[in-house]
């Protein structure tokens, strides 16, 4: 009984799904049926098709009005859950119950028909989505402002922008007034302006207390929603719990995995690289005044970090880049030996750099720090940033904002 | 089962939104407009007289040939380009399967309504030819409303049917309207039922288009009642396929989206 009062409950769900060709025609499975009739090893055969398991053994369950956030790699299977919880697929093993009415928000402009118009529909993808048409008529107007197209709505659609579809498509779905709202990937949707209003929207329906399972790889916007996070990989669940604790892991496992690192180039655009092993960076530490490694600090005080390497070549003129990292991503500080003026002529074997900050007046919040080396001018990295290191900030004092500054404050009456 | 139909119901909506489409993306664009419903049937009953009852000397058992034929035609066409869309409405709407949930049986049922307003326009011009040939009226049309349910609802069962075994094996799209094809010759389209051998009456008789097209003859054409007993007949066949194929349907409805 006490299980039952969740409005999601995932018990042991395994899902399998076949790899590679399916019988599509009766060419194939006719053969199939009667070599499965005549009993020669069609079993077998069957199962050299190659099947694999997209899910192994997932439970959770989310409380009403919950917001939970899934996360992990492409393939982990978070859609999947997605797929079973609305019911388009089911699993092979395990249970599911979901309780009270169930919408997804997803991006359903398939269900647009080209020749239609937009107004049109509007009341032809509501009903997809499962409203009425007279719960349409309602929600109509509120439909057609929130798409801001309202000037093209006699037009058919298949003279419609990419963008004004999906805006259409997705004003639809963010109509729907479910008590539990699952949510996949939706805020690379539209232009900057749409994202937040949708991102504004998801906010509306969790104050209102609507549970909500919130997919994505924005893991800042799963940070800010979400009272929970899931890790999936590989059909597993790593983790469940506090979002920042899970979203850390998540992004160590990632680049511990991948043996990449993240590059940002001059015209602040963000890329991945692949990194070669010139250079190893044996480890990174965080030393207090007392020069004791710290995993917690106080904000204000100073504090050294310490980067040691060993080269496997002699590196010329080395220039190494540190970087503090909030937690949902945010880049706090970057400090780069180069911007600084400071030059080595080269290095050979190991050795170590120490990047010094006099006072660090981080606000309190969870840190990553990287770093990066490169050599010359050479903008590709020689060396990955090894294992990051976890730095907790706290404070006496309360302050919002990524940094603690000094200040001070005056009035004066006119 | 009554699960299945209540939420069936719940969503009777999309079905209305589903025909509605249908039948406006069917006629957008076009000079003629509804008037394509009728074309169809009436093309078939010009060449059928020309080349059956001036050439082949078939007969019509005493009703003008032309009318004669198109009593046939409109429920044969209608039962015939409805099937023709329904086998493939699940698999043509894939890519909604995968994304969202709804009872999928509203895209076979949606694809026969959205036939359904067809039917009707074309049925208007049985009227009009019967005030033509002075044909009289008479009560027996009350059992007009029989027959087309019993055509909407051996379409619906062997729809549910095809139209789930075709996500499994495309090759059913091509199979179907072969058997449309030939299920022409062993329907009273052409000939009246009249022609077919005493013998084998009965089961002949089997096929529901047989029975819905010669009741449909007998109440328009010679105010007479349908053949009770075939009509008892069909409608048991009918019910029990129907049952049939919509519980097979939804016990595979669930593989669907896995499938594509």
């Amino acid at each position: 009984m006490g299980q039952t009062l969740h409005p999601i409950e995932f018990s042991h769900v395994w899902k399998q799904y076949r790899l590679g060709s399916k019988q599509d025609s009766l060419r194939d499975a006719i053969p199939a049926l009667l070599k499965r009739l005549s009993g020669r090893n069609g079993q077998a055969e069957g199962r050299a098709d190659g099947l694999f398991w997209a899910l192994s053994d997932v439970s959770f369950h989310v409380k009403k009005g919950e917001t939970v956030g899934i996360i992990g790699p492409n393939g982990a299977g978070k859609s999947t859950i997605l797929k079973m919880l609305s019911r388009i697929c089911q699993q092979t093993r395990g249970q599911i119950h979901v309780k009270g009415r169930l919408a997804a928000l997803i991006e359903v402009g398939a269900g647009f028909h080209p020749d239609l118009t937009g107004q049109e529909n509007i009341y032809l993808n509501g009903t997809i989505m499962g409203l009425k048409r007279k719960e349409i008529d309602r929600l109509y107007d509120s439909i057609v402002e929130f798409s801001e197209i309202g000037k093209f709505l006699d037009m058919p659609v298949k003279r419609y922008s990419s963008g004004m579809s999906v805006r259409l498509g997705f004003s639809v779905a963010a109509h729907v007034d479910p008590e539990v709202m699952l949510i996949d990937e939706v805020l690379a949707v539209g232009d900057l302006s749409f994202q937040q209003k949708c991102f504004q929207r998801i906010l509306d329906l969790k104050s209102k207390g609507t549970t909500i399972i919130f997919i994505s790889h924005n893991l800042e916007a799963v940070q800010r929603i979400c009272d929970r996070v899931i890790l999936l990989d590989e059909g597993r669940v790593l983790r469940d719990g506090v979002p920042h604790e899970t979203i850390a892991h998540y992004r160590q496992e990632a680049m511990r995995k991948q043996r990449y690192v993240k590059v940002w180039d001059p015209t602040g655009n963000f890329r991945v690289e692949d990194v070669s092993k010139d250079l190893e960076i044996a480890s990174i530490q965080a030393l207090d005044a007392a020069g004791q490694t710290c995993e917690e600090f106080e904000t204000g005080r100073p504090l050294k970090i310490r980067v040691a390497y060993r080269a496997k070549r002699m590196i010329r003129q080395p220039a190494v880049t540190v970087t503090i990292e909030r937690v949902d991503g945010l880049i706090c500080h970057e400090a780069s030996s180069t911007r600084s003026g400071r030059t080595w002529p080269s290095w050979e074997g190991s050795g170590t750099v120490t990047l010094d900050y006099p006072a660090l007046n981080l606000s309190p919040n969870t840190y990553q720090i990287h770093a990066t080396v490169y050599e010359g001018q050479n903008p590709a990295p020689v060396a990955q940033l090894g294992e990051p290191v976890y730095l907790q900030v706290t404070s006496s004092q309360l302050s919002r904002g990524a940094f603690h500054l000094e200040h001070g404050w005056s009035s004066e009456a006119n | 089962m009554l699960t299945h139909l209540r939420e069936l119901y719940r969503y009777r909506d999309l079905l209305f939104s589903l025909a509605l489409r249908d039948i406006k993306v069917r006629y957008r664009q076009t000079f003629l407009g509804f008037a394509w419903a009728i074309t169809q049937p009436l093309a078939y009953m010009l060449i059928f007289t020309v080349v059956f009852a001036n050439f082949g000397q078939v007969s019509s058992d005493g009703a003008p040939y032309p009318l004669f034929s198109y009593t046939g035609l409109v429920p044969w066409t209608f039962f015939a380009t409805a099937l023709g869309l329904a086998v493939n409405s699940v698999a043509a709407n894939m890519n909604l399967v995968k994304k969202i949930y709804f009872p999928r049986e509203v895209f076979p049922i949606g694809a026969i309504l959205g036939c359904l307003m067809d039917f009707l326009v074309a049925s208007v011009l049985i009227a009009g030819l019967m005030v033509f040939y002075r044909v009289p009226v008479s009560a027996q049309l009350m059992w007009l409303p029989w027959l087309v349910g019993l055509e909407i609802a051996f379409l619906i069962s062997i729809s549910l049917l095809v139209s789930a075994l075709n996500v499994f094996y495309r090759d059913i799209k091509y199979i179907v309207p072969l058997c449309v094809q030939l299920g022409l010759f062993v329907t009273p389209v052409i000939y009246p039922t009249s022609k077919v051998p005493p013998h084998l009456h009965n089961w002949y008789m089997l096929n529901p288009m047989a029975v819905v097209i010669d009741g449909v003859r007998r109440v328009v054409l010679h105010s007479q009642p349908p053949e009770l007993q075939p009509l008892l007949v069909s409608t048991a066949i009918v019910g029990t396929l129907g049952l049939g194929a919509y519980l097979f349907f939804k016990r595979v409805e669930v593989k669907f989206a896995d499938l594509i």
